[in-house]
This record gives C-alpha cells, structure tokens and sequence, in this order.
C-alpha cells in the first residue's frame, strides 16, 4: 500500500464525510465543518456552565448524588445523539459510492488501501466529533465531579431475606435488625445528634404496637398530608349515610352542593362526588390560579378563590373521564361538604369521624400541648420547615396525627362493625355503615389499581393503602382485610429521592406477610478526591464518551453494513433512504423520551427499563471507571462492555464484507433513486405554472434525501422541543388516558405551545430547504421558459409553501386536536395556527424572488446555528403568547380579536412580501449574490489614502 | 429570421464573442461551428437569454429579443449543449413540467406528450426516473421538450451528442423536416460530416470572431476546397494536427 495513495484517499473521504455540500457555505467544506465545530463548542461551553454550578452546589446525601447521575447521563446521552447524527449526516459517505467508484476504480488503488483510509477518515471524524463536544466540558465535568466527590449512601435495591411472618409484638425486633442492615443502615438517620424521626404503628390482629425512632416519640404529632383524603372521603361516606348530600347520594352533582350562583350548571354531565372521590372528575391536579411552586400558598388560598376557579372552569364531566389524581378533587369536596354541613372542614372532622374514634391528637389545629409534640419536619436537604398550612384546600391534605391515632383510625378501617355508636358524637351512629361503604371500589386507578373513596386498593396484594407528603413530612398508611393487619409511617422529613416512608411501609406489610422485605439500608458510593480522584475522572470520563460514540457509530454502520451485505444492492439503496431517517427519528425520540435515572431508581429494584437504554449502560462503564460504582448499575456497566465488544465486531466484518460488496456492485448495477411510484396523480395547485412548481417542489423534497434529512433536521429539534414541553408539563403522565376536556384543561398550555413550536420549525425548515438547489446545473430550464416576472414566481413559490407547511399543518393539527379536545377550541386554535403559520410563510417570503430548489445556495450568510439559539430565546417569548391565546380561547370577543389580529398580520405580511416582487428592481433570482467583496482600506501612516491611478 | 448584430460579450478582462454579426432565416438550417473556446455556446447563451450582451444587438424577426423576452421565449426551443436534467423527476414528470411552465393546455400536451415519448422510444421508460436514462435517452427528453410547444426558433447546440445512428438519421431528417416546415433552426455542432450534409449556411467562429458567413456550396467554391473539414480547417484551427499528435507522443514516451 502506497503511503501517499493512503494520505490523499484519507484527506479526501475526511472532508466528504459529512456529504452536505449542499450546505456548505460557498462550496467550503472546510468551513461547514469550522461551523459544525463552533456548534459543539458552544454546547460544550454550555455543559461546563452546568458543571460550575454543580460544583458550586449544597445539596447533600443521596441528592447530590442523584444529580450527580442525572448529569453524567446527560453528558452521555448528549454524546450519543451528537454522534448519532454525524452518523446520519454521514449516511452516504461511509460506503462508496457511484462517484467515488469511477473515479479511482480505473486507477491502480488497492481495494485495501480504499478500504483503509476510509476507515482511518471514519475514525478521525468520529473522534474529532466526540473531542470538540467535550472540548471544555470533559476538563470541568471531572473537575466538578471530584470536588462533589464524597462517600454517599443511596436506596439500595435489593430485597432482605424471606423471614417467618411476624406478628405486631414482634416487629420492633425485626425492624430493629432490618434498620441495621445496609452500608450505612437506615438507621443511621434517626441516630443520635440526628434530625430524623419516624413514628410507626403496627396493627394485626387487634394488637397494635407504636414504636419510634430518632427524634419522634411514640406520641409525636406529624403532618400526614395526602392521607387526610381518606379522611374527606370517610367524610363523605358519613354524610350520605346520613342523608345530607342529596338524594342521589354518592351521585349529587358537587354544584349542589356550593353557594348559589357559584358556578352554572353545565350542559351534559355533571361532576359528582363520586367523581371527587375517586380522583373521575377530569379536574386539574391543582387550580390554576395556585402556585405549585410556592408551599406556603395554601394558606392564602380561601374559598373566594376556589369559587373563582370553579366558575371560570365550570364543573362538567367529561364523558370518557379516567383516573387522574387531583389534590383539588378533595379540596373542593371538602370545601363542598362543610359548606352543605354549616360548619367548618375541622369541626366536620371532630364531630363526624376524629371524635367518634377516639383521635384526639389528629386535628387541624392543634392546642399548645399538641404544638409542642409536633416534631419539626425537614425539607429534602435537611432544613427546617414550617409545618403546612392550608385553609380551603384543608381536605386534600390539611390533618396531623400520631401513630397511636392512625392506628386506631386503621382499625375501624379494618373493622368497621366494632366501631360502637358515641351518644356525645351523633354522627357516629351512621360511622360503621360510612366505613364500609368508603372500601367499595368503584373505578380502575392505574395499573394493578383500584380506587374506593379516597383509598387505593392493590388488586394483587389486597391491600388499601395511601401516602401523603408536606414540605416537611412524609407519611404511609395501609390496612390489609386479608391478613387483618395495618400500619402507618410518620417521618418528620420531605423524601422524595428515597421515598423512605413508603418503602418502609412496604417494608412491614411484607414483613407481616413473611415475604422477602424491600432492603432498607443503603450501600455506599465510594468515591476519590484530589488529584488522583480528578485524573482517574478524567480518563473515566473520556474513555466513556469515546465508548459511548462508537458504540453509536458502529450501531449505524453495523446496520447499514448488514443491510448492505444481506440485500440485494437495489433495495439496499430504497431501504437505506428509510433506515436513516428511522435512525434520526430514533436518536431524537429516544434522547427526548427516556425516563430520568431518578424516576427509574427510586422504586424499581429491577430497573428493566435501564437494561434497554445504552446510554445507561455507559452511565454504569463511567462510574465503574471512576471508582463510584452503585451495585444497581453494575449489570448495566457489564453490558456497556458486551454490547460495545458485540457492536464493534459485528461492525467491522459486517462493513468490511460489504465495503468489498459494494464496490463490486456499484460497478455492475446502476444506482436507483427512490422509487417514483404513487406521485403520478398529483393534483393541481392553482393555475398550471404554480401546479407545475408546487408538484416540483413536492417531488424534490421526496425523492431527495439530502433536502429530506436537512428537513429532519429542523423537524427534529421542533418535536423535540415537544416533547420538552409536554414532559415538562405536569400533566404529562397519562395524558391521552383521560377525556378531551380534561385533556384541554390539563395541558392546553404545553399542547398548544408545542404545536407553535413544531409549526414553526416546520415553516422554516421547509422554506430553508426551499433555498437549497437540487443539480444546480438544471435549472437552465427555468432560465429559458416564458415564466414571467418575479410577482408570478413569488405566487408559485408561495403556493407551494403553502401546500407544503400550512396545508399539512391545518389537516394535521385540525384531525389532532379535534380528537384531544372539545370542537370549539380545537377548531380556534386551528385556524390561529393555520393563520400564524400563513404569517410566518409570508415572513420567509419577504425577499424570496427564487423557484424553490433552483437557486444557488451560499448558506454561510445564514449563521443557522446562531438562528438556532435566537429561536430558543424566542420560546421564553411564545410561552406568554400562549397563555394569552389560551386566555382568549375561553373568552368569544377576544378570540375574535385573536382571529382578526392574526388574519390582519398576515394581510400584511403578504402584502409586503408581495410588494418587494412588484417593483422595478425585482427579478427572479437563480445564482445568490455572493457577499460583497472586503476591500483593504490601504491606509497610510499620514492617514491619506492614495487614489487609485486612473486606467 | 433571427439576426445577430455586432454582438459582444466580455467576461472579466475576457472577449469571448467579438463583434458577430449574422442571420439565420426561416427555411433553412443553419450550421454554427467553431473549435472549442471561440465562443460559440457563449453565443448560444445570449440567443437564448441565458446571457447578457455586453454590446450589439439580437432580433427575432425583426424585434430585439430583450424588449419582450418572455413573448420571445414562448416561440424557442432550445437543446443545450450538455444533458443537464432534474433526473429525480421520470421522463414523463420532466415533459409534463414543461408543458405547464410553457401553459399549454393539459388534454393536447398530454398527448403530444405522449405521442414524442413513443416516436422516440422512450414510452417504456416514462415512469423510470432521469438519473437512471443513459445518454442519448437525457438527449431525446431535451429534444421532446424543445420541441413540445411547437417553436419557431430552434437552437440546437450538439443535439446529436450520445445518440445511436438509429435517432441520430432521425434527428438529421427531422432538423431537415423542420426547416422545411418554415421554422428558424440554428444548429451548433463538432460533427461537420453532419453539419455538412444538413445545413445549407454555415457560420464558423474563431477566438470570439466570425471567420465565416456563407452557404456551403459558396464557400466550397470561394475557398476551392472539396469538404467543409477542409474549410474549417483553414479557418478555425491554428495547429498541425499531425504535429500535435506527434508531440504528444513523443512526451508521454519520455
């Protein structure tokens, strides 16, 4: 093999590996890829941003250590979908093609030496990829890592050892042991000098046992938040038996139940209390003119606002209603039964359920003696927070209680027919009968889920049970009919990490059970500081990154290779056109969609989905590197290994067979475009010069792949960016689950932004692809036909604009929004968005006196990446745009407003881009002017400048 | 009549076309030769509008083509000299695009469509695309759009390149045909045994100028020369092609 043959093959397939010279400003690669560079530059100067504030950062314990992880996922993941896309970029370039074949096939070139320098030029690529992304961020990310090092513990997912069931006298003993068990144990948060405490009662068979640990006390009064519900809708159940809701009971339409002229009564169906009570009614989680941010909202939230609220939003049911939880469900029940009761939600409570059985510590105010047996309540970083306070929303979480007091309130639970009749209480006569009616199930609540009155009901384990959480606390409780046993866990902290209260309540249920219990204890993270810890950081961190790239890399080129070698090279060549925009779908869903380590962690012992994911398998390679390995990853980090050995092998003999394969064949059989099949028939678009460029401009776009994965591009980041917006939104989690209205009133504002979003990344992307020329060369035609003036070609530009963006969009979003909403904002809201794109088509418009695909493209002018991030910035922008449609949409003389406002920018937008075609100066364009030359001032020293001398 | 007067075209610090001066009249062929680099397709390009004349004047019976450019292009049809097509369309898409940009109606160009695609073999592969047509076929789709709507003026710049002898006594037959028919036709092309047999005027270029302007059989007699290889030769090419052959040779042998 000829070193210089090597060299030169190995220059020219480098600057060809990214085959877009389509875009590359004035035909320079060179400076598309300085272009590309800058790019990932910057997103890494972005991620080092992240890692000085990491590093900056005061979170402790198994927090830090979560963020920690969520970081190096994202530094992965990012990786990944960087590489994944030079990979598609790189699509045509990693296997020879026509061109190249001809060329140096009649030259005396070994098939070895192409094979090689390409292969060398693949490698180069990949790496430069991979180090100008990690540039500045794979020097801070180390650093910042090793400055937060420190030995943590986290949840350990595993299960302690199947014992005997025990029965409640002796379950201090065994959670005394399970407590100790771990690396550190659990119990090391209620030790000494700690702030944690936890009260816990057990009850089986009638025998109940209080117990504590930390700073709790067995008698210690805490917030038990969500569990309140049980509470509201034990309260509901009392007055229907008592007949003070209604005749329909269970059914009364909640409206009756309010003021009059609260709220109208709505046209179809009602919400019921029924419907409160089993989380039916289609209602937000919470009212939207609450803050979810600020914890001490509730106690400024009155019944006035609530009222508000329900009267803007009215109180109809969606008939397709499902599941959803809702915290304003049982505050507005709450609010609903004290205001038919004449009393308060606390006094309701005292007379119809806490005094009747005998809780006199689970109130909502508390006397002086109880105040002083509240144990402080500590936010997820250990800090002390007021106990919550809530006034109208009292019902959806509002009570404190103590153990003692729960377990009395789970052994009416457990046996309502003992709970006797209090003559001081007159409402406990009804209390047995509400008990048990608060137990029917009445709906489905998720998988393996049931609800009754408040109370969840696990069909597999039949078991009632229900958690609640404060800014301070967190709280579990549960009753099991089968196994006539019960408990409750009160701990005086916010845990949403490790969620301790509820795994140690799933603890003791399958302690009592005589089942293999959820491990309590923790493990530890080792971790190294310094300058040993930074380095061995350092090269974790790289070797990650290059592995989590070429695992990527060699994931395209395997497929590419096997495709290439098990099919017939014609419909390779069709497949391939597929395969690489599945694969750009694929990298761009998946870096979106995948759930976050802290999701998948927290409860799931056997992180399945994990094993799925590759950019958590090279999670686990980094931190096994680094020396901070958590036992649940290692399987993950093994597979990393596997899977990275598996790929680049079957790569490497699937691209060598094929590269060879290939060759052979590009010589033999002519290449096939995509097939033209199905696009005889299209119809007209207008008169027969504007159906001749739209029907043009529509096949180009089909048939051409470097304008379809440039439209991927754009189209890629839009739907993204949904996605963002719709995970983000906490509505998120089955939002197709429930009914059009509900599905309007939950997350309108993420839908609606998100449907902005993608429409205009949308418009863009099809007018930039507009500009870019499909064979320069060809356009000669245009250039010799009668076509007329600039006015004719702009009317046939914009009609294929037009049927290329705003009529897909008007069908689409039309179709999707009718069938997610209720017709009366589906339809606004599609025809604002038919009419914001015609804006924005007209807005591209101005200054486009070209035919689509037939003008030279000098793209460098452009600065894409820089219009890029100015669109995000616009999105802080669109956010408020959005409220204000969505305020607007509800009101019928603003949406007019809307409608005619939009209609009158885009009266105007076309007018001025129609303008610019009608003047004298105009003329269709077919070469881009190249920008204006740089001339050197020449300026002397004296500052004249000499003239130049005449000809 | 199409008529050429003192048209030059300078490129930067370059005379490509100096000063040429001719007319082509309906009825007859006429044949515009020169060796590659005197200007030739440059003028092509300006008749057809493609380029802009730095001086001089071009008219179509008897109007100045840039006054109405589009009423001009109408009635021209035009091959050029290389077989640039959009080859994603099919044969059968490229024609009926062109049949819409020239606004002509849909029913009658469909089935002259359709009628140029089977006299020139090309019906089969309609619905194939561009990019997989070898090169005589990219040359009939050109001639079936120049020809489509009909023209008056038709400039032809090497219509025979990559035909087989079967389409290309076709094609020398139908330029025949066609003047016959009244039609201006102005025919570029290296292929002089052609030229000769087809046109009866030929114009020869040399370094931008107008060596030549005459019918055949006057310039046979004019210059006493049996062939028109012999006359271009006289006129157009400066070097001993034997000479040149030899140095050739001689070179790569060394």
């Amino acid at each position: 093999m000829s070193r210089q043959q090597f060299r030169v093959l190995y220059r020219e397939f480098l600057f060809r590996m990214v085959d877009l010279e389509l875009i590359a400003p004035e035909g320079d690669m060179t400076r598309l890829l300085g272009q590309f560079a800058a790019l990932l530059i910057f997103l890494s100067l972005g991620c080092s941003l992240i890692a000085i504030l990491f590093a900056d950062g005061r979170q402790g314990g198994a927090g830090a250590l979560m963020t920690a992880w969520g970081n190096e996922h994202f530094l992965i993941s990012t990786t990944m979908l960087v590489v994944g896309l030079f990979a598609v970029l790189s699509w045509d370039s990693t296997f020879p093609n026509r061109r190249e074949v001809m060329v140096l096939a009649p030259l005396p070139l070994r098939a070895r030496t192409l094979f090689l320098a390409k292969v060398a030029a693949v490698a180069t690529a990949l790496s430069l990829t991979v180090v100008t992304l990690h540039l500045v961020s794979g020097i801070a990310w180390p650093y910042a890592l090793t400055i937060r090092a420190d030995v943590r513990a986290a949840p350990a997912p595993t299960y302690d050892p199947a014992l005997p069931p025990v029965d409640a006298a002796g379950v201090q003993a065994v959670l005394d042991h399970d407590l100790a068990r771990g690396n550190p144990p659990a119990l090391a948060l209620f030790a000494p000098g700690s702030t944690g405490g936890v009260a816990i009662g057990v009850l089986q068979h009638g025998v109940r046992r209080v117990f504590s640990y930390g700073t709790a006390k067995p008698d210690s009064i805490l917030q038990i938040g969500s569990i309140t519900k049980t509470f509201t809708g034990l309260l509901l159940a009392q007055m229907v038996a008592q007949d003070r809701v209604g005749w329909r009971g269970l059914d009364e339409p909640v409206r009756t139940l309010l003021p009059d002229g609260a709220v109208r009564r709505p046209i179809g169906y009602e919400i019921t209390l029924l419907d409160l009570a089993t989380h039916h009614s289609g209602l937000p989680p919470i009212p939207d003119n609450v803050s979810p941010y600020d914890t001490g909202a509730g106690a400024h939230y009155h019944a006035a606002d609530l009222y508000d609220f329900v009267k803007r939003h009215g109180l109809a049911r969606p008939p397709d209603v499902s599941f959803e939880y809702s915290n304003l469900n049982f505050a507005l029940l709450g609010q609903a039964l004290s205001n038919r009761a004449q009393a308060s939600y606390a006094d309701l409570m005292r007379s119809q359920i806490t005094g009747p059985l005998g809780m006199p510590d689970t109130a909502l105010s508390l006397s002086p003696e109880q105040r002083a047996r509240l144990i402080q309540g500590h936010d997820s970083l250990l800090r002390p927070v007021a106990p919550m306070v809530l006034d109208v929303l009292a019902g959806a979480g509002a009570l404190d209680s103590t153990a003692g007091d729960m377990l009395r309130y789970l052994d009416a639970q457990l046996h309502p027919e003992q709970v006797a009749a209090d003559p001081a209480f007159p409402g406990s006569a009804t209390l047995a009968a509400a008990l048990a009616q608060t137990h029917q199930l009445h709906a489905d609540a998720g998988p393996g889920q049931r609800i009754a009155l408040a109370w969840a009901y696990d069909t597999q384990a039949g078991v009632y049970w229900h958690n609640g959480a404060t800014a301070g606390y967190t709280a579990y409780a549960y009753f099991d009919p089968r196994h006539d046993s019960a408990a409750v866990v009160l701990l005086n902290r916010l845990d949403a990490v490790t969620a301790f209260a509820d795994r140690l309540g799933l603890h003791l249920r399958q302690r009592l059970a005589g089942q293999p219990a959820i491990s309590l204890g923790s493990v530890v993270i080792p971790a190294a500081g310094g300058l040993p810890g930074w380095l061995r950081s350092l090269a974790a961190y790289w070797i990650t990154m290059f592995a989590a790239g070429t695992f990527i890399f060699c994931c395209v080129l395997g497929v590419q290779g096997l495709a290439a070698q098990l099919l017939p090279r014609r419909q390779f060549l069709r497949l391939s056109s597929i395969l690489q925009m599945a694969a750009f779908c694929l990298f761009v869903g998946v870096y979106f969609l995948e759930p976050p380590v802290i999701a998948t962690l927290n409860f799931d012992p056997d992180p399945r989905l994990l094993a799925w994911l590759p950019s958590y398998w090279f999670l686990g390679m980094f931190q096994q590197m680094s020396g901070s390995l958590h036992p649940a990853l290692a399987p993950l980090a093994r597979r990393a290994w596997e899977a990275l050995v598996l790929v680049a092998g079957i790569t490497a003999g699937a691209y060598l067979l094929s590269y060879m394969r290939t060759l052979r064949k590009i010589v033999e059989e002519p290449d096939i475009v995509p097939t033209v099949r199905g696009l005889h028939g299209l119809p007209r678009f207008g008169n027969a010069f504007q159906t001749a460029i739209a029907q043009f401009s529509i096949r180009t776009l089909l048939r051409s792949r470097q304008h379809r994965v440039i439209l991927a591009f754009y189209a890629g980041i839009g739907f993204g960016l949904t996605i963002l917006f719709l995970r983000a939104s906490a509505a998120g989690q089955q939002f197709f689950a429930v009914s059009a209205a509900a599905r309007w009133q939950r997350a309108s504002i993420p839908v609606l932004t998100s449907s902005l979003v993608l429409m205009s990344f949308w418009v863009f992307g099809v007018r930039m692809v507009f500009a870019m020329p499909l064979e320069i060369r060809a356009n000669w035609i245009f250039r010799t036909l009668p076509l007329g003036g600039p006015s004719q070609c702009l009317a046939a530009s914009r009609r294929a604009l037009y049927v290329m963006t705003v009529a897909p969009m008007f069908a689409v979003s039309g179709t999707l929004f009718l069938w997610m909403w209720p017709w009366r904002p589906a339809a606004i809201h599609t025809a604002a968005l038919t009419l914001l794109s015609t804006v924005f088509v007209e807005l591209s418009l101005h200054g486009f006196l070209k035919l689509p695909f037939t003008c030279s493209y000098q793209p460098g002018k452009r600065n894409m990446h820089i219009m890029i991030l100015c669109a995000v910035l616009v999105l802080a922008v669109v956010n408020s745009a959005v409220r204000w449609e969505r305020d607007s949409l509800e009101d019928p003389p603003r949406t007019a407003l809307m409608l005619v406002m939009l209609a009158g920018a885009a009266a105007l937008a076309r007018w001025r881009a129609s303008a610019e075609a009608h003047s004298e100066l105009a003329a269709v364009q077919f070469d881009d002017p190249l920008p204006p030359t740089v001339f050197p001032l020449d300026i002397h020293k004296d500052g004249v400048t000499p003239m130049p001398a005449a000809d | 009549m199409l008529e050429l007067r003192n048209v030059s075209k300078r490129f930067t610090g370059v005379i490509a076309v100096d000063q040429v001066s001719f007319t082509a009249r309906a009825g007859e062929v006429t044949g515009y030769l020169g060796p590659n680099g005197s200007g030739k397709s440059t003028t092509m390009k300006m008749i057809t509008g493609l380029l802009d004349l730095t001086s001089g004047e071009i008219l179509f019976e008897g109007a100045r083509i840039q006054n109405d450019l589009i009423a001009y292009k109408r009635r021209m049809g035009y091959v050029p000299e290389e077989p640039h097509l959009y080859s994603h369309l099919t044969g059968l898409e490229y024609l009926v695009m062109i049949g819409q940009l020239r606004n002509m109606p849909g029913k009658p160009t469909a089935d002259r469509i359709d009628g140029l695609l089977r006299l020139f073999s090309l019906h089969g592969d309609r619905h194939s695309p561009i990019s997989a047509y070898s090169k005589g076929m990219r040359q009939k789709i050109l001639l079936s759009a120049a020809l489509l709507h009909n023209p008056d003026l038709i400039l032809l710049d090497e219509p025979f390149s990559g035909l087989d002898v079967a389409s290309a006594l076709v094609m020398r037959s139908l330029i025949q045909e066609l003047a016959a028919r009244g039609k201006v036709v102005l025919f570029s092309s290296h292929e002089l045994e052609t030229v000769e047999r087809v046109c009866s005027h030929v114009v020869i270029l040399h370094r931008g100028k107008l060596v030549a302007d005459d019918s055949i059989e006057s310039l046979r007699t004019l210059m006493a020369l049996p062939k028109l290889e012999d006359i271009f030769s006289q006129l157009a090419v400066d070097t001993d092609p034997a000479a040149v052959s030899r140095e050739i040779a001689d070179l790569i042998r060394a």
